[in-house]
């Protein structure tokens, strides 16, 4: 089935007019299917990480909004362990008037401001909340464990 | 190669206008000044070596206490065109010696000599001319000045000038300066040399102390040392017994340098505006005959194959750019870079021969050229720039006076060639509001959900406009808000919220988007009875 005007333009835009430290590459086969990085913030605990995500346009985009989720592992409050994200654009406060880069933009605003009063990953916002340097020094930890830009993209 | 060199031969090469080449920044004339400096300054015991070590010491005192406490300023006063530029070093009040800087006692020396010379040439001009005998060494120091007015450092903060006066400790003052041999016999006589002496103001001068003061800005601006002579007995009568604050130095050839560059920078800004105008003058013009081949209500007309060229030329950003990455102003060889891309495209799309009127051939002629002309003249500037900039890392390089950090700031200040006077700038800004304009771009009419023109238009009363089909299936969801805006209008919207004269104007200019719309419509349309049918059909499976 051919792909929507919309979904096209989005792409395009994506290639020609990048933003900065973020990426999204359609799937040859089926190009309503993303591979994204993010960079983390600088001044997080994410900063210097390179996060890997996958971001899915459903039949119904934009009606609905994409599915996104970390492949990378993350400690973060709103984060758990599959990767899904606590992220109210995702979900309720989606409009069809947001794209893909308005999104992923949001997903790198939320990796500096952690939320954890609004927590997907329960015990990632209970430390947090409890003792917010230890947890601060785990989510760098991690970054360093798991979202370390790999050789062949420096 | 030489910076002189390159410069030349970038001016030869872009053939540019005769009148452009003309205005161009006369590096080599200044170059040779730069040298007529240097001179001059080691004429007064003041070389680069010398200088260097008095600017340091500045650097170094302003470190450790926080407070700028120069020992030596480089400054300008007056306005963009009369301007004095001037040597400030600031005596030591108590002592009436140049400087604490750790500097030889060789240049300790002759800097003593230089603040000795002033007073003398002070003390002689207030006695009508008594003392003459200091013209025969053929230096330039009648342009010393001793001051004791703050006024006179107009760059600098004013805690470091605020004169502490004590006249209690007159006699210690005596006590200090009567070991320095130099100057015992003289510091009683502050009254004298701590009135400000400008050349102006001394009648007095021999012939040939007036001959030397015809320098252009001595003998040009009468009224460059404010300090006038009312302070200068009042201060004079509250500090006997002290030396004065400072010597002030003007140079011939200094003042001779910066009237030069000033002079061609103004030659250079009237150019541009001259260019600024003409250029504008032919957008409009353009402008005029434009909608003649682009209208849609003429039967023959070019309006699509215009459209294609704009859309091309914006996405070009030839001389700005609009993306995330290098948002902003083109460089010259980018702007270069797009404009030839631009051009390929043209010739790729075929677009010129697509014309239909022979005036569009000529009016696209017009607007390539146009574009021509502001590369050369952003380039033209772009060249002037550096030759500015690189004339005064000269001087300073060859002087160690700090040219850089005080001219731009003082007459980029002074005039309103500083602000954005970029052609590019203002050109394209013109060529946005009034060429462009007349071919409306698909972008402005789109549906900002489904990216496909908003056809037909529904204008909800937030005053937000999709196409009648994204705005029906928002309603099937049942979302009240406005997908921009977020207001609850989407479910009160009815067959009032059509905006037929939006609807008109799409089917005027936008004919081939309208069709392409509809018939996507009528498919999805189709589409959704489809699976209508197939949700019907399980329906009565489950049944
Ligand atoms: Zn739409
Ligand atoms: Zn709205």
């Amino acid at each position: 089935m051919s792909l929507p005007k919309r979904i096209i333009k989005e792409t395009e835009r994506l290639v020609s007019d990048p933003v900065p430290g973020i990426t999204a590459v359609p799937h040859e086969e089926n190009m309503r299917y993303f591979d994204v990085t993010v960079d983390g913030p600088s001044q997080s605990p994410y900063e210097g990480g390179v996060f890997k995500l996958e971001l899915f346009l459903p039949e119904e985009y934009p009606m609905v909004a994409p599915k996104v989720r970390f492949l990378t592992k993350i400690y973060h409050p709103n984060i758990d362990k599959l990767g899904r994200i606590c992220l109210d654009v995702l979900k309720t406060n989606w409009s069809p008037a947001l794209q893909i880069r308005t999104i992923l933009l949001s997903v790198q605003a939320l990796l500096g401001a952690p939320n954890p009063d609004d927590p997907l990953a329960n015990d990632v916002a209970q430390r947090w909340k409890e003792d917010e340097r230890a947890a601060i020094a785990t989510a760098k930890e991690w970054t360093q464990t798991y979202a370390a830009p790999s050789e062949t993209e420096a | 190669m030489k910076f002189a060199k390159v410069f030349q031969q970038l001016l030869d090469e872009e053939d540019l206008p005769q009148e452009w080449v003309a205005a161009a920044i006369q590096y080599k004339a200044l170059k040779k000044c730069i040298n007529k400096v240097v001179t001059e300054l080691e004429d007064l015991g003041l070389e680069k070596d010398t200088l260097q070590l008095l600017l340091a010491y500045e650097k170094a005192q302003r470190d450790a206490s926080g407070a700028a406490k120069p020992k030596l300023v480089y400054s300008f006063e007056g306005t963009a065109t009369e301007f004095v530029p001037k040597i400030t070093i600031l005596l030591n009040r108590e002592s009436g010696l140049p400087l604490d800087a750790h500097i030889s006692p060789d240049t300790r020396a002759r800097l003593e000599r230089l603040v000795q010379r002033a007073r003398q040439k002070a003390a002689s001009n207030v006695d009508a001319r008594s003392v003459t005998s200091d013209e025969s060494d053929g230096s330039s120091e009648d342009n010393i000045y001793i001051s004791e007015d703050s006024d006179v450092l107009p760059n600098l903060s004013s805690d470091c000038l605020t004169p502490v006066i004590d006249n209690d400790s007159l006699t210690a003052i005596e006590g200090v300066a009567s070991t320095r041999t130099s100057f015992s016999s003289e510091h009683r006589c502050s009254r004298d040399f701590h009135s400000i002496i400008s050349p102006d103001r001394s009648p007095s001068l021999s012939p040939s102390d007036t001959d030397r003061l015809v320098a252009p800005v001595s003998a040009s601006t009468p009224d460059l040392t404010p300090s006038s002579t009312a302070t200068g007995s009042e201060i004079s009568a509250a500090s006997i017994g002290t030396f004065p604050e400072k010597i002030e130095i003007h140079l011939h050839s200094d003042s001779e340098f910066f009237h030069m560059l000033t002079s061609e920078l103004a030659a250079l800004d009237s150019l541009q505006q001259e260019q600024t105008k003409n250029m504008t003058e032919q957008v409009h013009d353009l402008a005029r005959k434009l909608p003649h081949v682009a209208s849609p209500l003429n039967k023959k007309n070019d309006l699509y194959v215009w459209r294609e060229i704009f859309r091309l030329y914006l996405d070009a950003g030839v001389f700005f750019s609009s993306l995330e990455q290098d948002h902003g102003d083109r460089s010259v060889d980018r702007a270069k870079e797009q404009l030839l891309w631009f051009t390929n495209q043209v010739k790729a799309m075929n677009l010129e021969k697509r014309f239909k009127m022979k005036e569009s051939k000529e009016i696209f002629e017009g607007f390539w050229k146009l574009n021509i002309s502001i590369l050369q003249s952003l380039q033209f500037q772009n060249l002037n720039q550096t030759a500015t900039t690189k004339i005064l890392k000269k001087f300073d390089k060859q002087t160690a006076l700090t040219t850089r950090d005080v001219f731009p700031s003082f007459y980029f200040n002074q005039t309103s060639t500083g602000e954005s006077t970029s052609i590019a700038r203002s050109v394209c800004f013109t060529m946005a509001e009034t060429l462009m304009s007349v071919i409306p771009q698909l972008d402005d009419y789109v549906c900002p959900v489904c990216y496909l023109i908003a056809y037909r238009p529904i204008r909800l009363n937030c005053g937000h406009v999709f196409c009648i089909r994204c705005l029906i299936k928002l309603q099937r969801q049942v979302k009240d808000e406005c997908p921009i805006c977020r207001q609850h209008v989407v479910l009160e919207a009815d067959g009032y919220n059509v905006d037929y004269a939006l609807q008109n104007q799409m089917k005027l200019y936008f004919p081939k988007e309208v069709k392409l719309k509809l018939a996507a419509a009528q498919k999805e349309i189709v589409q959704e009875q489809f699976h209508l049918g197939e949700q019907k059909e399980i329906r009565c499976v489950i049944q």
